[in-house]
């Protein structure tokens, strides 16, 4: 029933989404569910799009194309789940980036909050923290060094005390 | 105190033409393998450093004659505000992360020259860590990031260079 050679020519990450895909979940709840950003999931079904010669095409068709490639063709009359709900969203959502333009994922490379709603704040935010830690971790040593100085001064030790190496004064 | 301020003031011409050069070799590489951010970072660092300190004088901004960076001239007030506003303004619009590290380590050097004008007793081996290092590091940081930009096209990675470009997530309820 299956073809094992288009099969196993797809990573683990593939086959993942492609089956969810297969049982009707929507992109979202499949980055949901494989804790991925909705850009990464694009991206995947974009591959995989290209993987079958399909790009450009619909989900929907993507999962039909996969299940001729199992041999798992069903019949015309059974409905393929979440069909429904992806022809009308596929009606009047405008077409996926990556489908016009194969060439751009639409991966992001910055974590995810700092593209959303509240970026903007979160990337000044950073600027201003990075900074602030930086300093309070110098300042840190400093404070540090310092009370090692004070110590070792009571202490009466040199740097020569610390640099003498005893296995060469067994000369 | 002195000798280490003797040592930082041989230095500082290295320093000069060293930075020339690394900011010579980013300015080609960001802008024959760069892409939107990588060029922008690079003509900021272009014209806040060479272009805005001739052009400030003439604004009453600057004093025309050479300064010394201990002096904690308005010069170099300009210079690093130039810079982390630039830089600022690539990282909360650019699909990069390195940018918000430049721009954290050009707002350390902003720091410095801003405390030095406040606090005449500053150490200025302290000043001079603070300020010329920070730039140093933002420098550097600039120059990872554009090769670190390098290998990923190199290995056939697309991405968007601007954050508006990167996919959100669609409420599909709406």
């Amino acid at each position: 029933m299956t073809t094992p050679s288009r099969r196993y020519t797809l990573t683990n990450r593939q086959n993942e989404v492609l089956n969810l895909l297969d049982i009707g979940e929507s992109r979202q709840a499949i980055a949901d569910r494989l804790e991925l950003s909705e850009g990464r999931v694009s991206q995947i079904v974009s591959q995989l799009k290209a993987h079958f010669h399909i790009k450009g095409a619909t989900d929907v068709r993507l999962v039909q194309v996969y299940r001729e490639s199992l041999g798992d063709v069903p019949d015309a009359n059974d409905p393929i789940p979440g069909e429904e709900i992806a022809n009308d969203l596929f009606d009047w959502l405008p077409a996926p980036v990556e489908d016009a333009d194969p060439g751009m994922s639409g991966e992001s490379l910055v974590p995810d909050a700092l593209n959303g709603p509240h970026g903007t704040a979160l990337r000044l935010a950073l600027i201003v923290l990075i900074p602030v830690a930086l300093l309070g971790a110098l300042l840190l040593v400093f404070a540090v060094l310092s009370a090692l100085s004070e110590r070792t001064d009571k202490a009466d030790v040199s740097f020569d005390t610390l640099l003498s190496d005893s296995r060469l004064d067994n000369d | 105190m002195i000798e280490i301020l003797e040592v930082l003031s041989a230095l500082a011409l290295f320093r000069a033409i060293a930075q020339d050069v690394i900011f010579a070799t980013l300015l080609a590489g960001s802008l024959a393998f760069g892409q939107g951010p990588e060029r922008a970072c690079s003509l900021t660092w272009l014209v806040a450093v060479y272009f805005w300190p001739e052009m400030a004088p003439a604004f009453g901004l600057a004093p025309r004659e050479p300064v010394d960076l201990l002096a904690g001239s308005a010069v170099f007030l300009i210079i690093d505000a130039g810079l982390f506003a630039g830089f600022a303004l690539v990282a909360i619009t650019a699909n990069r992360l390195y940018v918000l590290v430049a721009a954290a380590f050009q707002l350390i050097a902003l720091i410095a020259i801003v405390l030095k004008a406040l606090m005449v007793s500053l150490n200025p081996v302290a000043f001079v860590v603070l300020n010329v290092g920070s730039t140093w590091l933002a420098l550097l940081t600039l120059v990872i990031g554009l090769v670190n930009h390098i290998r990923r096209q190199q290995a056939g990675l697309k991405y968007p260079d601007w954050r508006w470009q990167v996919h959100r997530p669609r409420t599909l309820a709406a």
